[in-house]
């Protein structure tokens, strides 16, 4: 006997295929499973939703409406990888109270693969981080931070590589220079690497060395900085091999991805969700060598509370 | 499902030319954002006591809705004289003017008791208190900088709003602005580190910055009040 689920997902696989069977002249209804990759930045320790009384986003957010969503999500998907671009910390008595902990045990429950730290999760020491990380069921990317700090180092990675049908995809995370977000000593304690070269280091690792078939950069750079400095659009202008930059710091609603082309000529997409998790962005990467090597990814968001 | 065979049969007229690598994802009518996730919640719920004892804690009580308003409303009066007062205590000086800008508050008050966690809600960001020296000439820009926005939370100054928000017959402390005076002005660190659209508190004569949170300032302010109500003293007049 059929079950529900198996019932849903051949029913949306069949209208998926009637659809892109019109979108995509040749392919079949079954050509390809998809990886959906789900995305949050900046949720500034936004458990519940915004108050009504709030001036602005009223009702909106809350992280057990976005748990819901990403279960249902997920029930409906082939492959999900799930993703924070930083600063979870600070912003709601939730934090002053329980200092992180909370959404660290939530996001583990929730499933996300990895999150890259901003710099509001250095804000208040290198203690406060760790012992809220102990909650944490995931790993934090950061391939241009070197810490003095050994349980920093320790907890800070480089990258992630997942498998999804005999497609690689590689992550990787780029932190903010923390010498221009943060005065508690912390700075001077991690060394924010050359961002460029890192980028294209790690680029070069994943396709190189893991085989990598789609590389997305998980970041806190923000997407424009009015200082001249390193951020998502010069990136992705600067380092070629990157498809997808999931982007924070700079709390900006990207209705639809950017898209950059480099100087090779191959195209890398920015997106960013806000703040405060709103909004829970997807985009969708059928797993075909035809999409993967085109990077022909479709995009959408959701708004929490709406 | 009318929309979703409508679109796929517009698809198909249109000889499948229309696909982009980016699109909008088509979102069937029929989805549904699910409720509160029962598992999270539970999650939640081992937390919630802590968090209410720390939060539900009354801080002050309001008797009216407060809200920002423009030219001016109860609650800007408040939060002005808030960092005009507490600036006054800091430096054991008199402080002439105490100017916000309301971008940084996020939530308004119903009437009701009002807790330390609405306060949290109210100006959740770590700026801190910030008394600065301007000359006359800066304060009357200042002054007409508040008029241009409609107004904002001023205290220490009144003023008449003309027409295209000009600001007219200025007084500071029942004084006309004396160009050759220096006054103290209290705002936060944020606008006179060049947020805001006051750009007369960018270049001060001095500043000194104290080590006041302005969350910490306003959490006493309104205790000390402790019955707010929405009253305003006609400081800016339309």
């Amino acid at each position: 006997m059929i079950s529900r689920k198996d019932f849903i997902r051949q029913s949306t696989l069949f209208m998926a295929g009637t659809l892109s069977g019109a979108l995509l002249p040749g392919r079949g209804p079954s050509a390809s499973e998809s990886l959906t990759i789900l995305f949050t930045n900046d949720t500034h320790a936004r458990i519940e939703p915004f108050p009504q009384t709030a001036r602005n986003f009223a009702g909106l957010g809350g992280i057990s409406r976005r748990a819901a969503l990403v279960k249902k999500i997920r029930y409906n998907s082939d492959h999900t990888l799930l993703l924070d671009a930083g600063d979870v910390f600070y912003g709601t008595p939730w934090f002053d109270v329980f200092r992180g902990s909370v959404d660290f045990r939530v996001m583990s429950s929730m499933g996300y693969d990895a999150m890259t730290p901003g710099e509001h999760e250095f804000k208040y020491g290198a203690d406060l981080f760790l012992e809220a990380a102990k909650e944490a069921g995931f790993p934090f990317l950061a391939a241009n931070y070197r810490a003095k700090n050994a349980d920093l180092n320790s907890l800070i990675e480089d990258q992630i590589i997942r498998e999804y049908s005999g497609f690689n995809v590689g992550v990787f995370g780029i932190g903010i220079d923390l010498n221009s977000q943060i005065e508690n000593g912390l700075e001077k304690e991690i060394n924010t690497l050359d961002t460029v070269r890192i980028a294209r280091r790690a680029v070069n690792s994943l396709r190189l060395h893991h085989h990598c078939d789609y590389v997305i950069c998980l970041s806190h750079l923000g997407l424009s900085q009015e200082s001249g400095g390193i951020d998502d659009l010069r990136l992705a202008e600067s380092v070629s091999g990157i498809d997808l930059i999931i982007g924070g710091h700079t709390h900006t609603f990207l209705d639809q991805p950017i898209e950059v082309t480099g100087a090779d000529g191959k195209k890398t997409y920015i997106t960013q969700m806000g703040h405060s998790g709103i909004r829970l962005g997807r985009v969708d990467l059928p797993l075909s060598d035809e999409a993967v090597q085109n990077n022909l990814i479709t995009s959408r968001y959701y708004t929490i509370g709406e | 499902m009318k929309k979703l065979i409508g679109l796929a049969g517009f698809l198909l007229l249109s000889g499948c030319s229309l696909f982009q690598p980016v699109v909008e994802e088509y979102v069937p009518p029929e989805f549904e954002y699910p409720g509160p996730d029962s598992e999270t919640e539970e999650i939640l719920d081992s937390y919630r006591h802590k968090y209410r004892m720390h939060t539900n804690r009354v801080v002050a009580t309001a008797h009216d809705t407060l809200k920002f308003e423009k030219p001016d409303s109860g609650l800007n009066n408040l939060v002005a004289d808030a960092i005009r007062f507490r600036a006054a205590e800091e430096s054991q000086k008199f402080v002439h003017l105490g100017v916000i800008g309301i971008s940084p508050f996020r939530v308004w008050f119903e009437p009701g008791k009002i807790t330390l966690g609405d306060m949290f809600e109210f100006l959740p960001e770590d700026d801190h208190l910030v008394i600065l020296t301007l000359t006359g000439h800066q304060v009357y820009d200042l002054v007409q900088q508040v008029a241009a926005q409609g107004g904002a939370p001023v205290s220490g100054a009144r003023f008449m709003l003309g027409p295209d928000n000009q600001a007219q017959g200025i007084l500071v402390n029942a004084e006309i602005i004396n160009p050759e005076n220096e006054y103290l002005v209290a705002t936060t660190s944020r606008f006179a580190d060049g947020e805001g659209p006051f750009s007369a508190l960018w270049n001060p004569v001095r500043r000194q910055d104290y080590e006041v949170s302005m969350n910490e300032l306003l959490i006493e302010h309104f205790r000390r009040e402790s019955d707010l109500y929405n009253i305003t003293d006609a400081r800016i007049r339309s």
